[in-house]
C-alpha cells in the first residue's frame, strides 16, 4: 500500500507516523476523512447536530483505538467500520420506529406500463441532469430510505466499498448486502423517475 | 409485468456491479436485446448510481471542525 513515487503519503504511514509521535500526521488524516464523515453522518442522521455528533464520536474512537489498529484492513475501511457502528449504538439509544421492510412489490416498476419511447431523463448526458432540484429530491428521498437499507447505500454507492468489504464493516452477509442495496437503489430510482415522468417534465 | 421481465428486474443490480455469474449475465443481455422496457430500466438504474455518486458534499463548518480538534486535544491530554 505504500505510494513508490508519489509525496503523499498513505494512509498507513500517516497512522503509523502518529503512533511515532508525530502529532501532526493526525490533522492530516482528519482533513482526509473529516468532510466524508461528516456527510456520512448528515445522510444517515439526517440532523446537523447528531452528524457533528457522529463526526466527533468516530474521531475520539480513532484516537482511542488507533494502536489497536494493525492494518488488516485499508484504514479507510477500519474508520467508516468505527462511523458505522457509532451510528447503530446512536440509533439504539434513541426512540426510533422499527426498520420497516422495503418490499419487492412496492418496488416494481410501473415502466412496463409506460408508452414506448424512452423517457428523456434516460437519455440527457448525466452531467446536464444534476441540479439542485434533482440533488434535493434524491436527498430527500435518502432521507426516506430505512436506515438499515441507507447504510448500505451509503457505504455502496456514495462511499464506493465493495460488496463484500460492506458486509464486513455492517456484519452482514453479502447477499444480504446485495438485497438491500438494490431495493434502495430501486427506491431511489422510483423517487427519480416520479420526479421527471409524474410532473409532466417528460413532453 | 411478464414474468421475463420480472426476473431481470431482480438482476439488475448485480449485472451492473458484475456480480453474476457469466450464465446469468448472458441471459440478460440477450433479454436486453429483444425488450426496450427492460433496456430503459436499466439505465435508469445505472443513473441512480451515478447521480448518488456526484451528489455535492457539504463542507464541515469552522465551527464543527475547530470544535472536534478541541475534544481530540481534551482526549490527548488524559491519555
Amino acid at each position: 500500500m505504500h505510494t513508490m513515487n508519489s509525496n503523499i503519503p498513505t494512509d498507513m504511514e500517516l497512522v503509523e507516523r502518529y503512533l511515532g509521535g508525530d502529532s501532526e500526521a493526525f490533522e492530516q488524516i482528519l482533513k482526509r476523512y473529516e468532510q466524508k464523515i461528516f456527510n456520512f453522518g448528515l445522510r444517515m442522521c439526517r440532523h446537523q447536530q447528531d452528524a457533528e455528533d457522529l463526526l466527533q464520536e468516530t474521531f475520539l474512537n480513532v484516537l482511542r483505538y488507533l494502536d489497536r489498529f494493525r492494518g488488516e484492513s485499508a484504514f479507510k475501511n477500519w474508520l467508516y467500520k468505527i462511523a458505522s457502528s457509532v451510528c447503530i449504538k446512536k440509533r439504539r439509544k434513541t426512540k426510533h420506529q422499527p426498520d420497516r421492510e422495503l418490499s419487492w412489490e412496492e418496488l416494481l416498476p410501473e415502466d412496463h406500463v409506460h408508452p414506448d419511447n424512452t423517457p428523456q431523463w434516460l437519455t440527457t448526458p448525466i452531467d446536464q441532469l444534476l441540479n439542485r432540484e434533482l440533488a434535493q429530491v434524491i436527498e430527500s428521498a435518502i432521507g426516506e430510505l430505512p436506515p438499515k437499507y441507507r447504510i448500505v447505500w451509503v457505504l455502496r454507492d456514495k462511499e464506493q466499498f465493495n460488496t463484500q468489504e460492506t458486509a464486513e464493516m455492517l456484519s452482514l452477509s453479502q447477499a444480504t448486502v446485495k438485497v438491500r442495496l438494490h431495493r434502495a437503489r430501486l427506491f431511489l430510482r422510483n423517487q427519480i423517475r416520479d420526479h421527471y415522468e409524474g410532473l409532466g417534465y417528460e413532453s | 409485468m411478464k414474468a421475463k421481465c420480472l426476473e431481470m428486474y431482480r438482476k439488475m443490480s448485480e449485472y451492473l456491479d458484475l456480480e453474476c455469474d457469466q450464465a446469468t449475465r448472458e441471459k440478460v443481455e440477450a433479454h436486453l436485446e429483444e425488450c426496450r422496457q427492460c433496456g430503459d430500466c436499466l439505465e435508469s438504474i445505472r443513473r441512480t448510481i451515478a447521480l448518488s455518486e456526484i451528489l455535492p458534499q457539504e463542507p464541515v463548518p469552522e465551527e464543527v471542525r475547530s470544535s472536534l480538534r478541541q475534544a481530540l486535544s481534551r482526549c490527548i491530554e488524559k491519555y
